[in-house]
């Protein structure tokens, strides 16, 4: 419903803000050229405006997630490595729940957690770290809970951003559809003036071809921003792994 | 069957808050975006600062108006038919088989038989080059190189039109492409009305001026003068009194025409 609202202003501010083009001169400004446009044009137009308005929207929450992620990994990263008991480390997963890791550690400390009650005959309440010996019983089942957790996680940061693949293939395609009808109803105006001078054959081509800049205008941030917001999927994934392998570490030193 | 780390994992599944108020924020920058491209001042939004105006004609207004002949072709200054003396062509000859060789006395042998003389094949067809041309009877028109002197000197023309012009010095018109040459025609006769050209001293002044596309004549202005302050002012009286000409034609696309003028006085 709120999107709709949107649309519907949006419409209004681009059809209603033009001033009315003077009527005899040819005038070759943005606006009046699309205030002159036909209705395909100007809904090809609009169609382009949402695809970039959502994209963009996908941008700065990308881009807002990942630098919360990285900062809250970085924090996360130094207290893990400060603290010695896992129950520590539990206890602020809670502030930063943005970092991808925290999942990867809360996924894998409840299959330790419950590997461990098992065995010592389930003391309710009682942290893992406390019995004088604690041994595992498989850690195969740690690293599959971390496997788990990290296709959940990459899922999750990847959310979305196929969207701006598509706006960045589609768009232009959807601004040369626009481009080719303007131009096909101008040579129907040159037909129907029976003269092909500049004056007449001009405004119509120079219209048309707005629709296809508008496209360029939805594709070009989605491109460069797509391959910038997978690389920095990669760069989590290896961060991911890198942390699962240093907790399987620790946790064979300490619990086997 | 509920393993724990499941409950965790689907808690991380969730996707956090945030994504509809960035959405919320894009909309709001694309709508701020378009609204200020369609309420900013027109002057801002044109790439190309202001059309230059055209200049398209250089037309000049010299001697006495000739003969008006609006969309008929003028005859005069045309090639027209002379007669030309026929070259004398050679009639051409048939060519003859060579002469048949009187052939010498011989004592007749039973069995011999005289060898021919003659390699000469047999000729049965006429050359090409002789075929049978009929000789032109008479005078052939050409056309020739004379002029036909109607009385009217060249005027100048706008694409096809005369608008006459006696004296015939420096007549000139250097055309763009412009549509209605029948316009002009009717643009220079209203401003040869006004204009008197019989000043006291001869000169040529040079005006510009631009027809709007209602057809009044703005920008006035002498562009080379003549040296005499009365010459220029003749000139330009002629523009002001004529003030309002037709609206410009329809198929001329731009707002307004710009007409170079040369006003020619000779005593």
């Amino acid at each position: 419903m709120r999107t709709l609202g949107l649309y519907a202003l949006a419409y209004l501010a681009q059809a209603g803000g033009a001033p009315p083009p003077a009527p005899a001169e040819v005038t070759t400004d943005i606006v009046s050229l699309v205030a002159r446009s036909s209705l395909v044009a100007k809904s090809v137009l609009l169609i382009l405006l949402v695809f970039s308005a959502v994209s963009w929207g996908i941008i700065l929450y990308k881009l807002w997630q990942y630098r919360r992620a990285e900062r809250q990994s970085r924090t996360f990263i130094a207290v893990f490595r400060r603290s010695s008991k896992f129950s520590e480390v539990q206890s602020v997963c809670k502030s930063l729940a943005a970092s991808p890791l925290v999942g990867l550690f809360q996924a894998a400390y409840a299959e330790l957690n419950s590997q461990l009650r098992q065995q010592a005959g389930a003391p309710a309440g009682r942290p893992a770290a406390v019995p004088a010996r604690p041994t595992l019983k498989s850690l195969d089942a740690v690293d599959r809970a971390l496997l788990r957790a990290s296709t959940v996680e990459v899922a999750r940061l990847e959310h979305r951003v196929m969207f701006l693949a598509t706006t960045a293939s589609i768009t232009p395609f959807i601004g040369l559809f626009g481009t080719v009808w303007g131009i096909m109803a101008a040579f129907e105006n040159i037909g129907a003036a029976g003269s092909s001078s500049l004056g007449v054959v001009a405004p119509g081509i120079a219209e048309a071809l707005i629709a296809t800049a508008a496209g360029l205008f939805a594709a070009i941030p989605a491109v460069y921003f797509y391959n910038h917001l997978t690389g920095h999927v990669k760069r989590f994934a290896a961060a991911m792994d890198d942390f699962s392998l240093e907790f399987l570490n620790l946790a064979e030193r300490n619990f086997t | 069957m509920q393993e724990p780390v499941s409950a965790i994992i689907a808690e991380r599944a969730r996707e956090p808050d945030g994504m509809r108020r960035m959405l919320g924020v894009s909309f709001g920058a694309h709508i701020v975006v378009v609204a200020a491209l369609a309420l900013m001042p027109a002057g801002w939004r044109t790439w190309q600062a202001r059309a230059l105006p055209r200049d398209v004609l250089f037309i000049s207004l010299g001697g006495t108006p000739g003969p008006r002949s609006t969309g008929m072709t003028p005859i005069d200054a045309r090639p027209i038919q002379q007669v030309v003396s026929e070259p004398e062509l050679k009639k051409p000859q048939w060519i003859q088989p060579p002469a048949v060789a009187t052939p010498e006395m011989t004592v007749p042998a039973p069995k011999a038989r005289p060898a021919p003389r003659s390699t000469t094949p047999p000729v049965t067809k006429a050359p090409d080059t002789a075929r049978g041309r009929t000789p032109t009877k008479g005078t052939e028109a050409r056309g020739g190189t004379a002029r036909a002197e109607t009385g009217a000197t060249r005027g100048t023309g706008f694409g096809g039109l005369t608008t006459g012009g006696g004296g015939g010095t420096g007549g000139y018109v250097e055309a763009g492409n412009f549509c209605c040459p029948d316009y002009l025609g009717t643009m220079v006769s209203m401003i040869s009305q006004n204009w008197n050209q019989f000043q006291q001293v001869a000169g040529e002044t040079l005006m510009k001026f631009a027809i709007q596309r209602d057809g009044r004549i703005t920008n006035i202005e002498v562009e080379r003068s003549s040296g005499y302050v009365a010459l220029d002012l003749a000139a330009e009286r002629a523009l002001i009194a004529t003030g309002q000409l037709p609206a410009l034609p329809a198929a001329y696309p731009d707002a307004q025409l710009v007409v170079h003028l040369s006003f020619q006085y000779k005593r």
